[in-house]
């Protein structure tokens, strides 16, 4: 079976930085990778390329065996890789359930289905209480699940989440754990994680990808990597995890 | 976080009820746009005269203010050149009933006047929102586009009149059994309001469908939008597109009921009065645009006679202020009023 | 070869003149990142304080530093009652000098009339360069213009003012940690555009006719000056921008009408922005 997703040499280099330089990744349906490393290690460039924002120098991104490289972000989107960013973004003046009905919109529902389809996935990030609050008024730990919401809300068949825990108290990150669990065994969604919080990465229990100044140093499940003394080097003096 | 929080309240019908949707067109929002209608319906068995001669003029003004009210209160783009389309228009349907002649040249003039808007504002359109450019840059393209068409129409007075600016007669509107001149006011009258009513209804229709909830997710955050999946660039260009028409041949139905065109039509200071009016009505609401517009236009005629130079300076003030510390303009904080009252209580 | 001469008379003192107008733009837009639609009534005003001035009898160039300084004050009133209230919202801010530029407009209606009005040439005559000439006011307020440029530029480049300001351009946050006291620095940055607003109203007063709209093709034409220039460049962006403005424009109205020359450089200038948004000499 082909995978979901095969990242195969991809390189980006800005004004002589070269933020990525051949990265490798491949992913399966159903399933999470989590992508680690130490700050300015090029996950956020690595990302970017994925969802379309920046044009990869080199390399290529085959999505559903499409390569998907440089396309613009909305047909990237479309084809079912969207992104949560690392900054909040949804649409604060709308309520939530106007935040999660515009994802729906895009999958082509009939009008009468549309309602149906948010309030399940309200249902599923626990929003349900919430569906008249203006999205500006939630704490921000609903938020970060409303963006998740809002990308499973599109049909997403691969969330590119970038560092979804942030500012999360441990409680929420737990749960955020979990639900992405719930998401993968229940829709079959596949994710790609960004994450600084270590001890997330272990409770998802997934490959993780390991960059360093722009490369793949190291590829696995996280027992194996925790061992990994290139890894271990590298992140001496980064969290104590 | 409350980690156990989501349950579904007690009691509460998830889906919408008949009472709901009827609640729903029951708003106060539809309660003024009928109260308003109908009001305009009636004018003419009431006042003669005057008031019947000239508000059709200002119900089109209204629907310059609606095409407004799409691109800005719901798209989040401020047009400085909505004139530009309403004078092109006019001068479209003049030059054609002019130069063509004959009995269809009306339905010509009108459909020349809606292609050139859409094809104009999609192809600027297009040309900027796929570059994505800021939205300082789209007010100065529209400002130099109302700029320009009043400038055009100065000089090329062999096909304007120029200066000077151009007469255009009541026209007749065959259609196929029957033949509806407007050379009467009172045909003229009904004519428009049916125009206006049905650009309303039709805006109406944009905001509550897919298209229009998502342009207004562009306006809220155009980068989440595009990221879903939706081409933003396209959806502002429609948006530009449908204003640009409607305000097109709204001006070409003003030509004729006017019975002439200028210059000024399409310049910045006309331009600049339709964003007035829509700041002041309420840019959120269809209605508080429309009611801006025509409103404001029937102030302007009756207080211009009296204090001309204070009524613009108070406008002035007034758009300042709407624009810095009443977003909603009058009719959209009234709207809005019961529910701060609620929220604040609650 | 005079022909030549001529022309490039032409377009040298077009982008002085351009330049001239759009500077205060220029610095407010520059720093502050709002764009001053009020710049154009500014204008206007100090046309109209100068007229009034030199009715009443005081000589010209007194006329115009009143009006340079009644422009000012008019500027620094605004910013303080309402403008200050959303620098963190920029496009507000556009829509609310709007406001300004009408409500400006409106009050010199008010108190002048809409009626014409006209300053006298106060240097008539022509001068002849090489074999070309050009009126003498015109060579004064290039001068002029000149002058103004290369202040701005020593005062953003060779003072401690203008280290601050250059800071806080190209990097608010930083400047403001650094103690760069935001606040007080928009509000002088913002009087001193409206007040060389003020400053070229006056002094193009006399070559054009003094009314209440005179403003707004000036803004139009500066407001393209300076974002083809680029952004945050504020003496080479101006320059620069109001050379390809100005220069474009006389060199098209050679092969037609001026209306259709001035059509031209404004679609010629939205195609070159839409590749490159930040202008000539912007950065992002």
């Amino acid at each position: 079976m082909a995978e979901l997703l095969e990242v195969q040499g991809l390189s980006k280099s800005f004004g002589g930085v070269q933020a990525n330089e051949d990265v490798h990744l491949s992913l399966a349906e159903a399933s999470v990778r989590c992508v680690v490393g130490p700050n300015g290690a090029g996950k956020s460039t690595f990302v970017s390329m994925l969802s379309g924002h920046t044009v990869p120098d080199a390399g290529s991104i085959r999505f559903r065996d499409r390569d998907i490289a440089g396309w613009p972000a909305h047909k990237v989107a479309k084809a079912g890789m969207v992104r949560k960013f690392q900054r909040p973004s949804f649409y604060p003046d709308l309520t939530v359930a106007q935040n999660l009905e515009i994802p729906v919109l895009a999958t082509g529902r009939r009008r009468g289905r549309v309602g149906e389809a948010v309030r399940d996935v309200a249902e599923q990030v626990r929003l349900t209480d919430a569906l008249d609050v203006r999205a500006a008024h939630l704490p921000h730990g609903r938020t970060q699940w409303l963006e998740m919401g809002m990308l499973v809300a599109r049909d997403a068949e691969l969330m590119l989440l970038d560092e979804p825990t942030a500012g999360m108290t441990p409680e929420e990150t737990s749960a955020t754990s979990r639900l992405i669990e719930t998401l993968v065994r229940e829709r079959g969604i596949s994710a790609i994680v960004i994450e600084h919080d270590m001890s997330f990465v272990r409770s998802l229990d997934s490959e993780v990808t390991v960059l360093h100044l722009g490369r793949v140093i190291a590829e696995g499940p996280m027992s194996v990597i925790e061992r990994d003394e290139q890894v271990r080097a590298v992140y001496l003096g980064q969290e104590v995890t | 976080m409350d980690t156990e929080v989501g349950t579904r309240p007690d009691g509460q019908e998830a889906r919408p009820t008949r009472a709901g949707r009827l609640r729903a067109l029951l708003s106060a929002e539809n309660v003024i746009a009928v109260v308003l209608f109908v009001a305009l319906f009636y004018v003419p068995y009431f006042l003669v005269g005057f008031p019947v001669y000239v508000l059709p003029q200002y119900m089109l003004f209204g629907v310059l203010a609606l095409t407004l009210c799409l691109l800005w209160g719901f798209g989040g783009m401020v047009s400085f050149g909505q004139a530009a389309f309403f004078a092109i228009g006019a001068y479209a349907l003049g030059v054609t009933l002019r130069d063509v002649g004959g009995p269809t040249a009306p339905w010509l003039g009108l459909l020349l006047a809606l292609g050139l808007g859409v094809v104009l504002a999609a192809v600027i359109g297009w040309f900027l929102f796929s570059a994505d450019v800021r939205d300082s840059y789209f007010v100065l393209v529209t400002l130099a586009l109302s700029t320009i068409t009043q400038v055009l129409a100065n000089s090329e007075s062999q096909l304007t009149g120029g200066f000077n600016g151009m007469f255009v007669e009541r026209v007749t509107l065959p259609f196929g059994v029957v033949d509806v001149s407007l050379a009467g006011d009172l045909a003229a009258y009904y004519v428009i309001f049916a125009f206006t009513l049905l650009c309303y209804l039709l805006f109406r229709y944009i905001q509550w469908s897919a298209f229009g909830r998502v342009l207004v997710s562009i306006r809220e955050n155009e980068d989440r939008s595009r990221a879903l999946g939706y081409n933003t660039a396209l959806y502002k260009t429609v948006a530009f597109a449908v204003s640009g028409g409607v305000a097109a041949v709204a001006g070409a139905l003003y030509a004729t009921d006017a019975g002439f065109v200028s210059p000024t039509l399409g310049g910045v200071l006309f331009s600049t009065s339709v964003v007035v009016w829509v700041a002041i009505g309420g840019r959120h609401y269809f209605i508080g645009a429309l009611i801006g517009g025509i409103g404001i236009s029937i102030l302007s005629q009756t207080l211009n006679a009296r204090i001309p130079e204070y009524w613009q300076l108070l406008l002035g003030l007034l758009f300042v202020v709407a624009v810095g510390f009443f977003r909603r303009g009058i009719v959209g904080t009234i709207l809005e009023l019961p529910g701060r009252m609620r929220s604040r209580r609650g | 070869m005079d022909r030549v001469l001529s022309v490039l008379l032409d377009v040298v003192t077009s982008t002085l003149v351009l330049a001239l107008v759009s500077l205060g733009l220029a610095v407010v837009f520059g720093l502050v990142r709002v764009i001053n639609m009020g710049h154009g009534a500014m204008l206007a005003l100090g046309a109209y304080v100068a007229w009034t001035c030199v009715n009443r009898g005081i000589p010209f160039p007194v006329a115009v530093l009143v009006a340079t300084v009644a422009v000012g004050i008019v500027g620094l009133v605004f910013e303080v009652l309402v403008i200050r209230h959303f620098y963190e919202q920029p496009f507000e801010t556009l829509l609310i000098s709007w406001g300004f530029y009408l409500v400006v407009t409106e009050l010199i209606k008010l108190v002048w009339g809409t009626d014409l009005r006209s300053l006298p040439n106060p240097l008539p005559g022509t001068l002849s360069v090489g074999g070309a000439g050009i009126g003498n006011y015109v060579a004064v307020i290039s001068l002029i213009s000149a002058a103004l440029l290369t202040a701005t530029a020593l005062v953003l480049y060779r003072t401690d003012l203008g280290v601050k300001v250059r800071a806080m351009i190209q990097n608010r946050d930083m400047a403001l940690m650094l103690g760069v006291n935001a606040p007080r620095m928009y509000r002088s940055v913002f009087a001193v555009g409206a007040a060389l607003a003020g400053l070229a109203g006056a002094l193009i007063a006399p070559m054009f006719s003094i009314e209440p709209d005179m403003g707004t093709l000036w803004l139009v034409r500066s407001f393209f000056a300076v974002i083809v220039g680029g952004l945050g460049a504020i003496v080479g962006g101006t320059l620069v921008g109001s050379g390809l403005i100005g220069g474009a424009t006389v060199v098209f109205a050679l092969f037609s009408k001026q209306v259709f020359a001035q059509t031209v450089v404004f679609a010629l200038a939205v195609i070159a922005l839409r590749f490159r948004p930040v202008g000539i000499l912007g950065r992002r």
